[in-house]
Protein backbone atom coordinates (compact mmCIF):
# COMPACT_ATOMS: atom_id res chain seq x y z
CA UNK A 1 0.00 0.00 0.00
CA UNK A 2 2.84 2.06 -0.12
CA UNK A 3 2.57 2.63 -3.77
CA UNK A 4 1.15 5.78 -4.67
CA UNK A 5 -0.49 4.99 -7.83
CA UNK A 6 -2.97 1.91 -5.92
CA UNK A 7 -3.97 5.61 -3.48
CA UNK A 8 -4.41 7.51 -6.63
CA UNK A 9 -6.76 4.81 -7.88
CA UNK A 10 -9.06 4.47 -5.31
CA UNK A 11 -9.44 8.27 -4.67
CA UNK A 12 -10.41 8.50 -8.09
CA UNK A 13 -12.76 5.43 -7.92
CA UNK A 14 -14.18 7.57 -5.20
CA UNK A 15 -14.86 10.43 -6.90
CA UNK A 16 -16.26 8.65 -9.80
CA UNK A 17 -18.58 6.86 -7.71
CA UNK A 18 -19.44 10.01 -5.96
CA UNK A 19 -20.32 11.85 -9.42
CA UNK A 20 -22.30 8.80 -10.32
CA UNK A 21 -24.27 9.12 -7.56
CA UNK A 22 -25.41 12.78 -7.32
CA UNK A 23 -25.92 13.43 -11.20
CA UNK A 24 -27.52 9.97 -11.98
CA UNK A 25 -30.84 9.59 -10.11
CA UNK A 26 -30.21 5.70 -9.16
CA UNK A 27 -32.63 4.78 -6.74
CA UNK A 28 -33.48 2.24 -4.76
CA UNK A 29 -36.32 3.29 -3.04
CA UNK A 30 -38.95 2.24 -5.30
CA UNK A 31 -38.18 -1.34 -5.43
CA UNK A 32 -38.55 -3.47 -2.30
CA UNK A 33 -34.89 -4.51 -1.80
CA UNK A 34 -35.16 -8.37 -1.98
CA UNK A 35 -33.68 -10.31 1.11
CA UNK A 36 -34.90 -13.70 -0.24
CA UNK A 37 -32.76 -16.47 1.76
CA UNK A 38 -34.16 -18.84 -1.00
CA UNK A 39 -32.80 -17.87 -4.22
CA UNK A 40 -35.35 -16.20 -6.77
CA UNK A 41 -36.74 -17.89 -9.63
CA UNK A 42 -35.33 -15.67 -12.67
CA UNK A 43 -37.03 -18.20 -15.64
CA UNK A 44 -38.94 -21.29 -16.04
CA UNK A 45 -36.54 -23.92 -18.55
CA UNK A 46 -38.56 -26.52 -19.64
CA UNK A 47 -40.12 -27.25 -16.26
CA UNK A 48 -36.44 -26.20 -14.44
CA UNK A 49 -36.49 -23.29 -12.15
CA UNK A 50 -33.74 -21.15 -13.22
CA UNK A 51 -32.36 -18.96 -9.89
CA UNK A 52 -29.79 -16.47 -10.54
CA UNK A 53 -27.11 -18.44 -8.26
CA UNK A 54 -27.49 -21.39 -10.65
CA UNK A 55 -26.47 -19.19 -13.73
CA UNK A 56 -23.73 -17.72 -11.41
CA UNK A 57 -22.69 -21.08 -10.86
CA UNK A 58 -21.84 -21.68 -14.40
CA UNK A 59 -20.19 -19.03 -14.82
CA UNK A 60 -17.64 -19.73 -11.76
CA UNK A 61 -17.46 -22.92 -13.41
CA UNK A 62 -16.45 -21.74 -16.73
CA UNK A 63 -13.93 -19.42 -14.85
CA UNK A 64 -12.74 -22.72 -13.16
CA UNK A 65 -12.51 -24.91 -15.90
CA UNK A 66 -10.41 -21.76 -18.38
CA UNK A 67 -8.33 -20.89 -15.68
CA UNK A 68 -7.82 -25.25 -15.22
CA UNK A 69 -7.08 -25.62 -18.75
CA UNK A 70 -5.10 -22.53 -19.65
CA UNK A 71 -2.97 -22.59 -16.87
CA UNK A 72 -2.07 -26.13 -17.67
CA UNK A 73 -2.26 -26.23 -21.24
CA UNK A 74 1.61 -25.80 -21.66
CA UNK A 75 3.18 -27.24 -18.85
CA UNK A 76 7.10 -25.69 -17.96
CA UNK A 77 9.52 -26.80 -15.65
CA UNK A 78 10.14 -23.23 -15.42
CA UNK A 79 6.86 -21.67 -14.87
CA UNK A 80 5.91 -18.66 -15.87
CA UNK A 81 2.30 -16.42 -16.33
CA UNK A 82 -0.64 -18.50 -15.45
CA UNK A 83 0.89 -21.09 -14.47
CA UNK A 84 3.11 -19.83 -11.82
CA UNK A 85 0.09 -18.33 -10.12
CA UNK A 86 -1.88 -21.90 -10.34
CA UNK A 87 1.14 -23.76 -9.08
CA UNK A 88 1.61 -21.03 -5.98
CA UNK A 89 -1.74 -21.92 -5.39
CA UNK A 90 -1.92 -25.40 -5.41
CA UNK A 91 1.57 -25.57 -3.67
CA UNK A 92 0.36 -23.47 -1.11
CA UNK A 93 -3.08 -25.97 -0.55
CA UNK A 94 -0.38 -28.73 -0.43
CA UNK A 95 1.68 -26.92 2.30
CA UNK A 96 -1.49 -26.03 4.40
CA UNK A 97 -2.80 -29.66 3.96
CA UNK A 98 0.25 -31.45 4.64
CA UNK A 99 0.44 -29.33 7.95
CA UNK A 100 -2.90 -30.90 8.76
CA UNK A 101 -3.11 -34.47 7.68
CA UNK A 102 1.04 -35.11 7.65
CA UNK A 103 1.82 -37.79 4.53
CA UNK A 104 -2.29 -38.65 4.00
CA UNK A 105 -2.99 -35.06 1.88
CA UNK A 106 -2.77 -37.05 -1.15
CA UNK A 107 -5.69 -38.88 -0.34
CA UNK A 108 -7.69 -35.76 0.94
CA UNK A 109 -6.08 -33.18 -1.74
CA UNK A 110 -8.69 -33.25 -5.13
CA UNK A 111 -11.89 -33.27 -2.75
CA UNK A 112 -10.75 -30.02 -0.35
CA UNK A 113 -8.62 -28.22 -2.87
CA UNK A 114 -11.63 -28.32 -5.11
CA UNK A 115 -14.19 -27.54 -2.16
CA UNK A 116 -11.59 -24.39 -1.52
CA UNK A 117 -11.43 -23.18 -5.29
CA UNK A 118 -15.23 -23.63 -6.01
CA UNK A 119 -15.98 -21.77 -2.66
CA UNK A 120 -13.44 -19.12 -3.30
CA UNK A 121 -14.26 -18.39 -6.75
CA UNK A 122 -18.36 -18.15 -5.90
CA UNK A 123 -17.38 -16.04 -3.51
CA UNK A 124 -15.82 -13.39 -5.13
CA UNK A 125 -18.10 -13.43 -8.20
CA UNK A 126 -20.42 -13.07 -5.80
CA UNK A 127 -18.90 -9.70 -5.27
CA UNK A 128 -18.59 -8.81 -8.18
CA UNK A 129 -19.94 -5.08 -8.43
CA UNK A 130 -23.42 -5.68 -10.27
CA UNK A 131 -24.31 -9.04 -8.73
CA UNK A 132 -27.03 -8.69 -6.85
CA UNK A 133 -27.77 -5.05 -7.77
CA UNK A 134 -28.09 -5.47 -11.60
CA UNK A 135 -31.39 -7.56 -11.89
CA UNK A 136 -34.58 -8.15 -13.32
CA UNK A 137 -38.17 -6.55 -11.91
CA UNK A 138 -41.17 -8.50 -12.20
CA UNK A 139 -44.07 -7.27 -13.43
CA UNK A 140 -47.93 -7.93 -12.93
CA UNK A 141 -51.29 -6.89 -12.93
CA UNK A 142 -50.83 -4.65 -9.76
CA UNK A 143 -47.71 -3.36 -11.10
CA UNK A 144 -47.79 -3.18 -14.91
CA UNK A 145 -44.78 -0.49 -15.25
CA UNK A 146 -41.60 -0.38 -13.94
CA UNK A 147 -41.17 1.79 -11.04
CA UNK A 148 -39.83 5.50 -11.61
CA UNK A 149 -35.99 6.09 -11.39
CA UNK A 150 -34.74 2.45 -12.13
CA UNK A 151 -31.99 2.41 -15.08
CA UNK A 152 -33.46 0.05 -17.25
CA UNK A 153 -30.90 -1.74 -19.82
CA UNK A 154 -33.34 -1.91 -23.11
CA UNK A 155 -36.49 -3.10 -22.08
CA UNK A 156 -36.48 -6.81 -22.49
CA UNK A 157 -35.25 -8.52 -19.75
CA UNK A 158 -36.50 -6.18 -17.42
CA UNK A 159 -39.73 -6.77 -17.95
CA UNK A 160 -39.97 -11.00 -17.52
CA UNK A 161 -43.53 -11.79 -16.01
CA UNK A 162 -42.48 -14.26 -13.24
CA UNK A 163 -44.05 -15.91 -10.03
CA UNK A 164 -42.21 -14.77 -6.99
CA UNK A 165 -40.95 -17.89 -4.75
CA UNK A 166 -42.77 -15.50 -2.06
CA UNK A 167 -45.96 -15.67 -3.76
CA UNK A 168 -45.89 -19.71 -4.26
CA UNK A 169 -45.09 -19.93 -0.08
CA UNK A 170 -47.86 -17.03 0.40
CA UNK A 171 -50.16 -19.67 -1.87
CA UNK A 172 -48.87 -22.71 0.05
CA UNK A 173 -49.38 -21.58 3.51
CA UNK A 174 -52.79 -21.14 2.07
CA UNK A 175 -53.10 -17.47 1.83
CA UNK A 176 -56.09 -16.56 -0.51
CA UNK A 177 -54.91 -15.62 -3.85
CA UNK A 178 -57.02 -11.46 -3.40
CA UNK A 179 -54.65 -10.98 -0.24
CA UNK A 180 -51.39 -11.88 -1.71
CA UNK A 181 -48.97 -9.92 -0.63
CA UNK A 182 -47.84 -7.69 -3.43
CA UNK A 183 -44.45 -6.36 -3.65
CA UNK A 184 -42.23 -5.14 -7.06
CA UNK A 185 -38.92 -6.79 -6.21
CA UNK A 186 -35.24 -6.90 -7.85
CA UNK A 187 -34.41 -10.32 -8.51
CA UNK A 188 -31.01 -10.32 -9.33
CA UNK A 189 -29.14 -11.96 -12.38
CA UNK A 190 -26.20 -12.56 -10.95
CA UNK A 191 -25.67 -13.96 -6.99
CA UNK A 192 -22.93 -16.19 -5.38
CA UNK A 193 -23.68 -19.65 -5.17
CA UNK A 194 -22.83 -20.37 -1.80
CA UNK A 195 -25.08 -17.84 -1.01
CA UNK A 196 -27.39 -20.76 -1.89
CA UNK A 197 -28.13 -23.30 0.68
CA UNK A 198 -28.35 -26.07 -2.03
CA UNK A 199 -24.51 -25.61 -3.02
CA UNK A 200 -22.88 -25.20 0.89
CA UNK A 201 -25.59 -28.26 1.73
CA UNK A 202 -24.03 -30.37 -1.57
CA UNK A 203 -20.62 -29.70 -0.67
CA UNK A 204 -21.30 -30.36 3.21
CA UNK A 205 -22.58 -33.72 2.03
CA UNK A 206 -19.64 -34.56 -0.05
CA UNK A 207 -17.65 -33.65 2.12
CA UNK A 208 -19.04 -35.75 5.49
CA UNK A 209 -19.55 -38.67 3.57
CA UNK A 210 -16.22 -38.77 1.71
CA UNK A 211 -14.77 -38.39 5.37
CA UNK A 212 -17.49 -41.92 5.93
CA UNK A 213 -15.69 -43.33 2.99
CA UNK A 214 -11.78 -42.40 3.78
CA UNK A 215 -12.56 -43.87 7.03
CA UNK A 216 -13.72 -47.21 6.04
CA UNK A 217 -10.89 -47.58 3.61
CA UNK A 218 -8.49 -47.06 6.63
CA UNK A 219 -9.88 -49.12 9.09
CA UNK A 220 -12.48 -51.54 7.12
CA UNK A 221 -15.57 -52.19 8.88
CA UNK A 222 -13.43 -51.39 11.87
CA UNK A 223 -14.57 -47.78 11.08
CA UNK A 224 -17.90 -48.19 12.27
CA UNK A 225 -17.07 -48.89 15.79
CA UNK A 226 -16.46 -45.16 16.37
CA UNK A 227 -20.43 -44.79 16.05
CA UNK A 228 -21.86 -48.12 16.90
CA UNK A 229 -19.33 -49.48 19.66
CA UNK A 230 -21.32 -51.83 21.29
CA UNK A 231 -18.27 -54.64 21.84
CA UNK A 232 -18.04 -54.16 25.88
CA UNK A 233 -22.18 -54.63 26.34
CA UNK A 234 -22.11 -57.79 23.93
CA UNK A 235 -19.03 -59.11 25.82
CA UNK A 236 -21.03 -58.76 29.24
CA UNK A 237 -23.91 -60.47 27.96
CA UNK A 238 -21.89 -63.54 26.29
CA UNK A 239 -19.99 -63.75 30.01
CA UNK A 240 -23.30 -63.25 31.66
CA UNK A 241 -24.63 -66.07 29.68
CA UNK A 242 -21.68 -68.55 31.11
CA UNK A 243 -22.80 -66.91 34.30
CA UNK A 244 -19.94 -64.46 35.14
CA UNK A 245 -21.67 -61.05 36.16
CA UNK A 246 -19.18 -57.90 35.23
CA UNK A 247 -21.15 -55.25 36.63
CA UNK A 248 -18.21 -53.05 35.65
CA UNK A 249 -18.22 -54.14 31.47
CA UNK A 250 -21.82 -53.13 31.40
CA UNK A 251 -21.33 -49.80 32.77
CA UNK A 252 -18.42 -49.28 30.53
CA UNK A 253 -20.40 -50.84 27.96
CA UNK A 254 -22.83 -48.52 28.51
CA UNK A 255 -20.69 -45.40 27.92
CA UNK A 256 -19.09 -46.48 24.94
CA UNK A 257 -22.45 -47.06 23.35
CA UNK A 258 -23.54 -43.67 24.51
CA UNK A 259 -20.46 -42.16 23.29
CA UNK A 260 -20.53 -43.63 19.99
CA UNK A 261 -23.98 -42.44 20.05
CA UNK A 262 -22.61 -38.85 20.43
CA UNK A 263 -20.17 -39.47 17.95
CA UNK A 264 -23.02 -40.22 15.31
CA UNK A 265 -24.74 -37.24 16.41
CA UNK A 266 -21.92 -34.87 15.79
CA UNK A 267 -20.95 -36.41 12.76
CA UNK A 268 -24.67 -35.61 11.31
CA UNK A 269 -24.46 -32.64 12.91
CA UNK A 270 -20.96 -32.12 10.80
CA UNK A 271 -23.44 -31.32 7.58
CA UNK A 272 -25.69 -28.91 8.97
CA UNK A 273 -22.32 -27.37 10.36
CA UNK A 274 -20.53 -26.77 7.29
CA UNK A 275 -23.85 -25.98 5.54
CA UNK A 276 -24.86 -23.09 7.82
CA UNK A 277 -21.45 -22.05 8.63
CA UNK A 278 -20.96 -21.16 4.49
CA UNK A 279 -24.08 -20.44 3.61
CA UNK A 280 -24.69 -17.91 6.87
CA UNK A 281 -21.34 -15.67 6.38
CA UNK A 282 -22.07 -15.41 2.72
CA UNK A 283 -25.61 -14.64 2.55
CA UNK A 284 -24.98 -12.36 5.71
CA UNK A 285 -22.42 -10.66 4.15
CA UNK A 286 -24.78 -9.95 1.04
CA UNK A 287 -27.59 -8.58 3.11
CA UNK A 288 -25.11 -6.54 4.84
CA UNK A 289 -23.71 -4.82 2.18
CA UNK A 290 -27.18 -3.82 0.68
CA UNK A 291 -28.55 -2.40 4.30
CA UNK A 292 -25.50 -0.44 4.15
CA UNK A 293 -25.88 0.79 1.20
CA UNK A 294 -29.16 2.02 2.06
CA UNK A 295 -27.91 3.67 5.38
CA UNK A 296 -25.20 5.64 3.20
CA UNK A 297 -23.57 5.82 -0.10
CA UNK A 298 -19.92 5.14 0.79
CA UNK A 299 -20.89 2.73 3.57
CA UNK A 300 -20.09 -0.51 1.98
CA UNK A 301 -16.67 -0.04 1.07
CA UNK A 302 -15.22 -1.21 4.55
CA UNK A 303 -17.30 -3.65 4.60
CA UNK A 304 -16.87 -4.72 1.12
CA UNK A 305 -13.23 -5.21 1.79
CA UNK A 306 -14.87 -7.61 4.63
CA UNK A 307 -16.79 -9.32 2.36
CA UNK A 308 -13.27 -10.57 0.59
CA UNK A 309 -11.94 -11.55 3.97
CA UNK A 310 -15.04 -13.51 5.20
CA UNK A 311 -14.90 -14.91 1.25
CA UNK A 312 -11.44 -16.02 1.85
CA UNK A 313 -11.51 -16.99 5.13
CA UNK A 314 -15.13 -18.94 4.54
CA UNK A 315 -13.23 -21.44 1.69
CA UNK A 316 -10.62 -21.63 4.06
CA UNK A 317 -12.07 -22.73 6.86
CA UNK A 318 -14.42 -25.44 4.67
CA UNK A 319 -11.19 -26.93 3.07
CA UNK A 320 -8.90 -27.36 6.41
CA UNK A 321 -12.08 -28.44 8.28
CA UNK A 322 -12.75 -31.44 5.79
CA UNK A 323 -9.28 -32.19 5.64
CA UNK A 324 -9.15 -32.11 9.25
CA UNK A 325 -12.32 -34.64 9.88
CA UNK A 326 -11.01 -36.73 7.09
CA UNK A 327 -7.87 -37.41 8.71
CA UNK A 328 -9.29 -38.04 12.29
CA UNK A 329 -11.40 -40.54 10.48
CA UNK A 330 -8.49 -42.08 9.26
CA UNK A 331 -6.75 -41.96 12.11
CA UNK A 332 -7.24 -45.56 14.13
CA UNK A 333 -8.43 -44.79 17.45
CA UNK A 334 -7.59 -48.12 19.11
CA UNK A 335 -4.44 -47.32 21.42
CA UNK A 336 -2.12 -50.13 21.19
CA UNK A 337 -2.61 -50.67 17.34
CA UNK A 338 -2.38 -46.74 16.42
CA UNK A 339 0.97 -47.21 17.62
CA UNK A 340 1.62 -50.36 15.75
CA UNK A 341 0.24 -49.04 12.42
CA UNK A 342 2.77 -46.61 12.84
CA UNK A 343 5.56 -48.70 12.99
CA UNK B 1 -37.08 -26.58 3.72
CA UNK B 2 -39.13 -24.59 0.60
CA UNK B 3 -38.04 -21.42 3.29
CA UNK B 4 -34.62 -22.13 2.94
CA UNK B 5 -34.73 -22.97 -0.61
CA UNK B 6 -34.13 -26.60 -0.39
CA UNK B 7 -35.28 -28.64 -3.46
CA UNK B 8 -34.19 -31.27 -5.16
CA UNK B 9 -33.58 -30.24 -8.83
CA UNK B 10 -31.65 -26.99 -7.26
CA UNK B 11 -29.27 -29.20 -5.21
CA UNK B 12 -28.38 -31.31 -8.10
CA UNK B 13 -27.56 -29.01 -10.36
CA UNK B 14 -25.23 -27.49 -7.60
CA UNK B 15 -23.56 -30.64 -6.90
CA UNK B 16 -23.49 -31.96 -10.32
CA UNK B 17 -21.61 -28.34 -11.07
CA UNK B 18 -19.22 -29.31 -8.35
CA UNK B 19 -18.26 -32.45 -9.37
CA UNK B 20 -17.61 -31.25 -12.95
CA UNK B 21 -15.47 -28.61 -11.18
CA UNK B 22 -14.13 -31.25 -9.03
CA UNK B 23 -13.17 -33.69 -12.26
CA UNK B 24 -11.91 -30.96 -14.35
CA UNK B 25 -9.22 -29.58 -11.79
CA UNK B 26 -8.30 -33.05 -10.88
CA UNK B 27 -7.91 -33.97 -14.73
CA UNK B 28 -6.48 -30.89 -15.87
CA UNK B 29 -4.85 -29.09 -12.78
CA UNK B 30 -3.81 -31.29 -9.84
CA UNK B 31 -2.59 -34.24 -11.70
CA UNK B 32 -0.13 -32.16 -14.03
CA UNK B 33 1.03 -29.88 -11.11
CA UNK B 34 1.19 -32.51 -8.99
CA UNK B 35 3.44 -33.99 -11.56
CA UNK B 36 5.24 -31.13 -12.55
CA UNK B 37 5.92 -30.26 -8.65
CA UNK B 38 7.34 -33.83 -8.28
CA UNK B 39 9.70 -33.45 -11.21
CA UNK B 40 10.64 -30.35 -10.10
CA UNK B 41 11.68 -31.45 -6.94
CA UNK B 42 13.24 -33.96 -8.34
CA UNK B 43 15.24 -32.17 -10.17
CA UNK B 44 16.33 -29.47 -7.95
CA UNK B 45 17.21 -32.57 -5.56
CA UNK B 46 19.99 -33.92 -8.59
CA UNK B 47 20.66 -30.80 -9.63
CA UNK B 48 21.67 -30.48 -5.55
CA UNK B 49 23.12 -33.89 -5.58
CA UNK B 50 25.28 -32.77 -9.06
CA UNK B 51 26.12 -29.35 -7.57
CA UNK B 52 27.50 -30.92 -4.22
CA UNK B 53 29.61 -33.17 -6.41
CA UNK B 54 30.87 -30.46 -8.65
CA UNK B 55 31.71 -28.68 -5.48
CA UNK B 56 33.19 -31.75 -3.71
CA UNK B 57 35.34 -32.60 -7.12
CA UNK B 58 36.80 -29.11 -7.24
CA UNK B 59 37.24 -29.42 -3.42
CA UNK B 60 39.51 -32.33 -4.42
CA UNK B 61 40.92 -30.74 -7.33
CA UNK B 62 41.88 -27.33 -5.78
CA UNK B 63 43.50 -30.23 -2.86
CA UNK B 64 45.30 -31.34 -5.51
CA UNK B 65 46.73 -28.23 -7.22
CA UNK B 66 47.66 -26.81 -3.92
CA UNK B 67 49.62 -30.30 -3.11
CA UNK B 68 51.36 -29.79 -7.15
CA UNK B 69 51.68 -25.73 -6.20
CA UNK B 70 53.21 -26.46 -3.28
CA UNK B 71 55.79 -29.34 -4.67
CA UNK B 72 56.48 -27.32 -7.84
CA UNK B 73 57.08 -24.41 -5.08
CA UNK B 74 59.89 -26.64 -3.04
CA UNK B 75 61.00 -27.96 -5.94
CA UNK B 76 61.42 -24.19 -7.12
CA UNK B 77 63.17 -23.69 -3.76
CA UNK B 78 65.51 -26.22 -4.36
CA UNK B 79 66.62 -25.45 -7.19
CA UNK B 80 67.39 -21.91 -6.60
CA UNK B 81 69.34 -22.60 -3.53
CA UNK B 82 71.15 -25.35 -5.52
CA UNK B 83 71.86 -22.88 -8.34
CA UNK B 84 72.64 -19.93 -5.23
CA UNK B 85 75.42 -22.69 -4.20
CA UNK B 86 76.50 -23.27 -7.59
CA UNK B 87 76.81 -19.23 -8.16
CA UNK B 88 78.61 -19.02 -5.13
CA UNK B 89 80.58 -21.55 -5.99
CA UNK B 90 81.77 -20.19 -8.70
CA UNK B 91 81.66 -17.09 -7.77
CA UNK B 92 84.77 -18.20 -5.15
CA UNK B 93 86.44 -19.89 -7.57
CA UNK B 94 86.34 -16.77 -9.98
CA UNK B 95 87.79 -15.06 -6.75
CA UNK B 96 90.21 -17.14 -6.42
CA UNK B 97 91.49 -17.23 -10.05
CA UNK B 98 91.61 -13.68 -10.85
CA UNK B 99 93.42 -13.25 -7.16
CA UNK B 100 95.88 -16.02 -8.46
CA UNK B 101 96.30 -14.33 -12.09
CA UNK B 102 96.16 -10.97 -10.31
CA UNK B 103 99.27 -12.19 -7.95
CA UNK B 104 100.78 -13.55 -10.87
CA UNK B 105 100.50 -10.24 -13.17
CA UNK B 106 101.97 -8.36 -10.12
CA UNK B 107 105.03 -10.85 -9.62
CA UNK B 108 105.25 -10.69 -13.46
CA UNK B 109 105.42 -7.05 -13.40
CA UNK B 110 107.83 -7.19 -10.38
CA UNK B 111 110.48 -9.42 -11.88
CA UNK B 112 110.50 -7.21 -15.15
CA UNK B 113 110.73 -3.98 -13.29
CA UNK B 114 113.36 -5.39 -10.97
CA UNK B 115 115.49 -6.75 -14.28
CA UNK B 116 114.73 -3.32 -15.91
CA UNK B 117 116.15 -1.57 -12.91
CA UNK B 118 118.97 -3.55 -12.73
CA UNK B 119 119.45 -2.96 -16.50
CA UNK B 120 118.89 0.76 -16.01
CA UNK B 121 121.65 1.02 -12.65
CA UNK B 122 124.33 -0.88 -14.95
CA UNK B 123 123.38 1.36 -17.78
CA UNK B 124 123.69 4.18 -15.73
CA UNK B 125 126.90 3.07 -14.17
CA UNK B 126 128.64 2.66 -17.57
CA UNK B 127 127.82 6.11 -18.20
CA UNK B 128 129.04 7.32 -15.18
CA UNK B 129 132.09 5.39 -15.43
CA UNK B 130 132.47 6.93 -18.95
CA UNK B 131 131.67 10.42 -17.45
CA UNK B 132 134.56 10.25 -14.65
CA UNK B 133 137.40 9.04 -17.15
CA UNK B 134 136.30 12.23 -19.32
CA UNK B 135 135.84 14.30 -16.62
CA UNK B 136 138.95 12.88 -14.77
CA UNK B 137 141.34 13.27 -18.33
CA UNK B 138 139.80 16.81 -18.84
CA UNK B 139 141.46 17.83 -15.89
CA UNK B 140 144.47 16.27 -15.89
CA UNK B 141 144.33 16.83 -19.77
CA UNK B 142 146.62 13.51 -20.17
CA UNK B 143 144.86 10.42 -22.03
CA UNK B 144 144.36 8.35 -19.19
CA UNK B 145 144.43 4.51 -20.06
CA UNK B 146 141.55 3.93 -21.04
CA UNK B 147 140.89 0.38 -19.62
CA UNK B 148 142.79 0.99 -15.95
CA UNK B 149 141.19 3.81 -15.26
CA UNK B 150 138.10 2.28 -15.64
CA UNK B 151 139.11 -0.27 -13.67
CA UNK B 152 139.60 2.10 -11.27
CA UNK B 153 136.34 4.08 -11.18
CA UNK B 154 134.68 0.89 -11.48
CA UNK B 155 136.60 -0.50 -8.08
CA UNK B 156 135.45 3.00 -6.37
CA UNK B 157 132.15 2.34 -7.46
CA UNK B 158 131.74 -0.95 -5.78
CA UNK B 159 133.71 0.51 -3.05
CA UNK B 160 130.58 3.19 -2.87
CA UNK B 161 128.22 -0.18 -3.81
CA UNK B 162 126.61 2.03 -5.77
CA UNK B 163 124.54 -0.50 -8.30
CA UNK B 164 126.27 -3.62 -7.87
CA UNK B 165 124.04 -4.71 -5.36
CA UNK B 166 120.31 -4.76 -6.28
CA UNK B 167 119.53 -5.42 -2.91
CA UNK B 168 119.84 -1.95 -1.40
CA UNK B 169 119.52 0.74 -4.10
CA UNK B 170 117.76 3.25 -2.35
CA UNK B 171 120.11 3.41 0.65
CA UNK B 172 122.36 3.13 -1.91
CA UNK B 173 121.27 6.14 -3.79
CA UNK B 174 120.27 7.90 -0.71
CA UNK B 175 123.79 7.94 -0.06
CA UNK B 176 125.16 8.89 -3.42
CA UNK B 177 122.58 11.87 -2.97
CA UNK B 178 123.77 13.05 0.42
Amino acid sequence: MRNPKVWIAIIALLVVGGVIKTWLTFSVDAVRASVAIAPEILFNLAGFDVTPTIITLIIVMIIIILLAVFSTRNLQLVPGGLQNIMETAIEQLINLFEGIAGPKWRDFFTIAASIFILVIVSNFVGLIPGAGSIGIIKLDEKHPTAPEGIFILGDAPAFIHTTSLFHKNQLAQGVPEQELEEEQALVPILRAPTSDINLPLALALVSVIMTQVYGMRAQGLRYWTRFFSFGRIIRFFADAFKGHFKIGEFFFGLIDAFVGAVELVSELGKIIAFTFRLFGNIFAGEVILLIMAFLFFALPIPFYGLEFFVAFIQAFVFAVLTVAFMRLATAEHGGESHEAQHH
Amino acid sequence: MDKLGINLPWFLTQLTGFLIVLFILRQFTYKPILNMLETRKRKIAESLEYADKVKADAAAQQKDFERRLDEARREAQVAAQSAQQAAEQERQRILAEAQAEAAKIKEAARGELDYERKQMVSELRQQVIDLSVLGAQRVIGANLDDRKSRQLVENFLNEMDFGANGRKPASTREGAGA
